[in-house]
């Protein structure tokens, strides 16, 4: 046999392209890579823990006072992130999603910043806690993303550091007993 | 006829532009899929991008990492080497803007201190396909850069 791979070769010639179209639609959507950043400014309550998670501080909020509220400004700078997806699984409204979108090329670095306006209504009252109703779960202690709230099962106590409340509300969505609100005043 | 010879000379030299590779503290992610470019699965060399060995062959340098103190020096000093047109593509979130070595003691970033950045691929690591089209545009933007030059 003088030829060992003629009959490979022969067969190669028809055979599909070991290369990759460039582009390759084939690509789209594929996998778990964690790509362009894509935020649902609607179901933003503002809670504040994607800034807090961020390890490389890409995440940036701004705030602009307007009649009735404020308007909250959140911008991911995608030239700075890490793509770790962090505050994706830390937002309990799922606002934040890391889509499969790997174009991500810009020749102005601007064009790779993703922002959304959140509207915030101004509200005058704060968390209270009815507490004939309450079981001291501690549910709402452990989803506040600012850590205001403190309970105490053995001592049957709770308390919130108004501080540093966003009124996000998340607690109120978490407490099983439905017993936390916002007072009127 | 001298005109003539140079617009040959572009034509030519916009379908093999070369790339030079710098690594300023990188944590080889970007690297090892710059190199998958070239592998012949994604197989940039289609377009006549090519790895040169020295700076002063290349056409387009690719940088990665966050520019560290101990490559700083190296960064200006071969960047400086590289002729003119040239064209800067970062790679990655790092050299645009330190990404999670940000505010770190030997980080001496961001890149676009030092150089016009100018294009940008995004990620941790970016896709082969993505780094592809940035390459892609960049070899678009050098051609505009030597029309313009030699006007």
């Amino acid at each position: 046999m003088m030829f060992p791979f003629l009959k490979k070769a022969v067969l190669n010639a028809f055979d599909k392209p070991s290369t990759e179209a460039f582009p390759n639609p084939e690509a789209e959507g594929l996998g778990k890579y964690r790509g362009r950043i894509v935020f649902h400014e609607d179901k933003c309550v503002d809670c504040g823990k994607c800034i807090q998670v961020c390890s490389p501080i890409a995440i940036t909020r701004t705030e602009e006072k307007v009649e009735g509220g404020t308007n909250i400004t959140r911008s991911f700078d995608l030239t700075s992130c890490t793509f770790c997806g962090t505050c994706q699984d830390f937002c309990d409204e799922g606002s934040i999603e890391l889509t499969t979108d790997y174009h991500m090329v810009a020749e102005d670095p601007k064009d790779l910043i993703v922002t959304g306006v959140t509207f915030k209504k101004d509200i005058a009252g704060h968390i209270v806690c009815d507490t004939s109703a309450c079981i001291y779960c501690g549910l709402c202690m452990r989803n506040c993303p600012q850590s205001t709230i403190k309970v105490d099962r053995a001592t049957k106590t709770w308390e919130i550091n108004l501080d540093n409340c966003v009124k996000c509300g998340i607690c109120i969505g978490k407490c099983p007993k439905k017993v936390l609100s916002f007072s009127e005043e | 006829m001298a005109g003539k010879i140079t617009q040959l000379m572009d034509e030519s030299a916009a379908k093999s532009p070369w790339l030079y590779h710098i690594n300023t503290g990188s944590c080889n992610g970007c690297d090892i899929e710059l190199v998958a470019c070239l592998t012949p699965r994604y197989d940039a060399e289609r377009f006549g991008f090519k790895l040169a060995g020295s700076p002063r062959h290349a056409d387009i340098v690719v940088v990665s990492g966050p520019v560290t103190s101990q490559s700083k020096e190296r960064l200006i000093r071969t960047l400086a080497q590289v002729p003119e047109p040239k064209c800067v593509v970062s790679i990655g979130s790092c050299p645009r803007s330190g990404n999670v070595f940000k505010g770190s003691y030997s980080v001496e970033g961001p890149l676009e201190k030092y150089v016009h950045v100018d294009v940008s691929v995004a990620g941790c690591t970016p896709k082969p396909e993505a780094i592809m089209e940035g390459l892609y545009r960049a070899a678009q933007i050098l051609t505009e850069k030597r029309k313009a030059m030699h006007k």
